[in-house]
């Protein structure tokens, strides 16, 4: 798995060194590990959680579940990757057993037909290119609340995915679905995600 | 029926609204005018909402070459779809740029974070 998130091209620490003291059940280790790697992994369980509360938990979970099994990493893939799908796990865990908020459905948000299957609308074009906006602080801000406020069935394989960097066949296998699911829930969110954003963007054009 | 009163009349064409008449008279005309016959030929491979099922196994790369080809030939006759694919892209990447400037810098873990999981292992050990 590559994460999209940019990584280091080296370890910052020596990771062979690193393993083998936590290997070793030394706990300053295990510090140090939390210190290295632990900035994009609780930036991943806050994406998933949606609050930091529930981040902070996760995160807890996924590290007190790497020191553990720390013994099965055999150095095949990198040290943060591995870290990443623990903690990936860990989330994906507490948002099962969480009590399930109601499955609100995106089904307004899909584009409407005609019998013809043509376009029910045509709205306007978003003419700006996407770097110009991402400048609009407007843009962002609805980018992210349109992403928190889709249901958990979607944003998770949309989290996945577009910004955890996994493939479609290993956000099945997190899932527990099959990988034709998931692309159905990531289209299905994307299309949500445009109606959602699409005021804003339209609006926005100068 | 002229080439403009085809184009006028395809729409609702494709939308079964033609009584029988008229129906064979445009399909009369686009098989007598080439252009014509190709706007009607794209316009019954493929509808828009086909297309907006292609999305993301266009973006994937994943779509086999025969509909690769009708999604790019619905392109070219399909404005309103030109502007979904665009909308559609733009999507994905805001989403991604906006996710990642949120979360992606390597921020700090709290120490009082740190401190919480070691004592957390600790009492579970
Ligand atoms: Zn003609
Ligand atoms: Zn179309």
């Amino acid at each position: 798995m590559v994460p999209v998130s940019p990584e280091p091209s080296t370890p910052p620490v020596d990771e062979t060194d690193l393993v083998a003291r936590l290997q070793a059940g030394d706990e300053a280790a295990f510090a140090e590990l939390m210190r290295t790697y632990g900035g994009r992994l609780l930036a991943t369980a806050r994406r998933l959680m949606g609050n930091d509360a529930d981040a902070q938990d996760a995160f807890q979970d996924g590290m007190i579940s790497a020191f553990r099994s720390i013994g099965r990493f055999e150095g095949q893939s990198r040290l943060s990757t591995w870290l990443h799908r623990i903690v990936v796990n860990a989330a994906l865990m507490r948002l099962r057993s969480a009590r399930r908020r109601k499955e609100e459905s995106v089904e307004d948000l899909l584009p409407a037909y005609t019998d013809g299957g043509h376009l029910r609308e045509y709205p306007e074009r978003w003419d700006a290119p996407a770097d110009t906006l991402l400048q609009r602080e407007e843009v962002r801000a609805a980018v992210r609340e349109a992403i928190e406020g889709l249901p958990e069935k979607y944003r998770i394989p949309l989290l996945l995915r577009d910004i955890e960097g996994m493939t479609t066949q290993e956000v099945a296998d997190h899932l527990d679905i099959t990988p034709n699911a998931v692309k159905i829930r990531i289209h299905r969110a994307r299309l949500a995600l445009r109606a959602l954003i699409h005021p804003h963007v339209a609006a926005s054009v100068e | 029926m002229n080439c403009h009163e085809f184009r006028q009349s395809l729409f609702a064409y494709t939308e079964h609204q033609l009584g029988d008449g008229e129906r064979a008279t445009l399909e009369g005309h686009a098989q007598a005018c080439s252009g014509c016959g190709d706007l009607l030929q794209r316009a019954s491979e493929l509808t828009c909402k086909d297309f907006v099922a292609f999305l993301q196994a266009h973006l994937d790369d994943e779509l086999e070459p025969e509909q690769a080809r009708v999604f790019r030939r619905h392109l070219e006759f399909c404005p309103p779809c030109v502007d979904y694919l665009d909308a559609y892209e733009k999507t994905v990447s805001l989403g991604r740029e906006v996710c990642q400037a949120d979360g992606g810098l390597p921020e700090e873990v709290p120490e009082q974070l740190i401190r919480a999981v070691l004592e957390a292992q600790r009492r579970a050990t």
